[in-house]
């Protein structure tokens, strides 16, 4: 029998949706990576104007022709960037790509090549944990 | 003129081999499908280049330089890099019976190589005013796939041509 959605009453489904909600939203894979860098850090709590000044910024000491994030994530993350090969890629703040962050090994690599190719070395703990407090804000 | 009576005589000797047009794949057909490794795998920074657009040396070439490719570190577990390039090397141009497959087998197999780099690519591409490829979404002559709506079947038929507008904010 199929559940007829007009027999459930609005606070049992805000009721449940809730408890869903809450039961899955601690220490959740991202959590435990924000967690990792916080601990290499030897920082409490990262800060999302620090990641939003470096991620909009320019650096130097990479590519010439990449010298931000933003040039292929474009300077708004909840945009769908572009590679300079013209591969399209999903907005980066997780409100709208809500899978960002929480694989471990997709995080160090992106963040390895990313940084090499941006700044020409690899990034801070402290800075990885800005950016993702910055994306993970908007 | 030399360059196409070159590629004219190279036409008459690959039939002449012994790849008789009954044998050939139609127009159109997919010439192999993409492994799925590759696909998930080479696809995150640019499309997936089918591997009947370059010859076997090449790939392999590129495969063990994979810590500078195209001036970015790209590296796969070498597990990985290992049954990929056996799919490249086993699905090279060499293996495929089209004309760009046939022209982009004999290039050199010393150097590093850039499809839009060879003089047939240049000769093929130069009717199309190269502003066109900075507009979004095409954006880089490395993004076949903007315009040939099936490049990432190896084919590249040309009535599969559409070339995007730039879209309006």
């Amino acid at each position: 029998m199929k559940p007829n959605l007009s027999t459930i009453s609005l606070p049992l489904l805000v009721a449940t949706l809730i408890s869903v909600s809450a039961s899955v939203s601690f220490a959740g894979p991202r959590d435990d990576i924000v967690a990792a860098l916080a601990a290499e850090a030897g920082v409490s709590q990262f800060s999302t104007a620090e990641g939003e000044a470096f991620f909009q910024g320019k650096h130097t000491g990479g590519k010439p022709e990449a010298p931000s994030c933003t040039t292929c994530h474009t300077n708004d993350p909840r945009a769908t960037g572009q590679t300079r090969a013209g591969k399209l890629i999903e907005p980066m703040a997780l409100s709208v790509t809500p899978g960002r962050f929480s694989d471990p090994k997709k995080v160090a690599k992106w963040f390895r090549r990313n940084c090499n190719t941006v700044l020409g070395r690899e990034c801070t703990a402290t800075e990885k944990g800005d950016v993702i407090a910055y994306l993970s804000s908007l | 003129m030399l360059a196409a009576a070159l590629s004219a005589i190279g036409f008459a000797a690959a039939i002449w081999a012994g790849a008789s047009l009954a044998a050939r794949t139609g127009y159109g057909v997919p010439v192999s499908a993409l492994d799925p490794v590759y696909a998930d795998k080479c696809t995150a920074c640019h499309m997936a280049y089918h591997p009947s657009r370059m010859g076997r040396e090449n790939w392999s070439l590129l495969m063990e330089n994979l810590a500078n490719h195209y001036g970015e570190e790209a590296n796969l577990d070498s597990e990985t890099t290992l049954a990929l390039t056996r799919w490249l090397v086993e699905n090279s141009a060499e293996t495929v019976d089209t004309e760009p497959s046939r022209v982009l087998a004999a290039s050199n197999p010393a150097a590093a190589f850039t499809l839009t780099g060879t003089p047939y690519w240049k000769r093929r591409y130069e009717v199309i005013d190269a502003a066109v490829f900075k507009v979004k979404p095409i954006y880089s002559l490395s993004n076949c796939a903007a315009c040939h709506t099936d490049a990432e079947s190896g084919r590249k038929y040309p009535p599969n041509i559409t070339i995007p507008k730039e879209p309006t904010q």
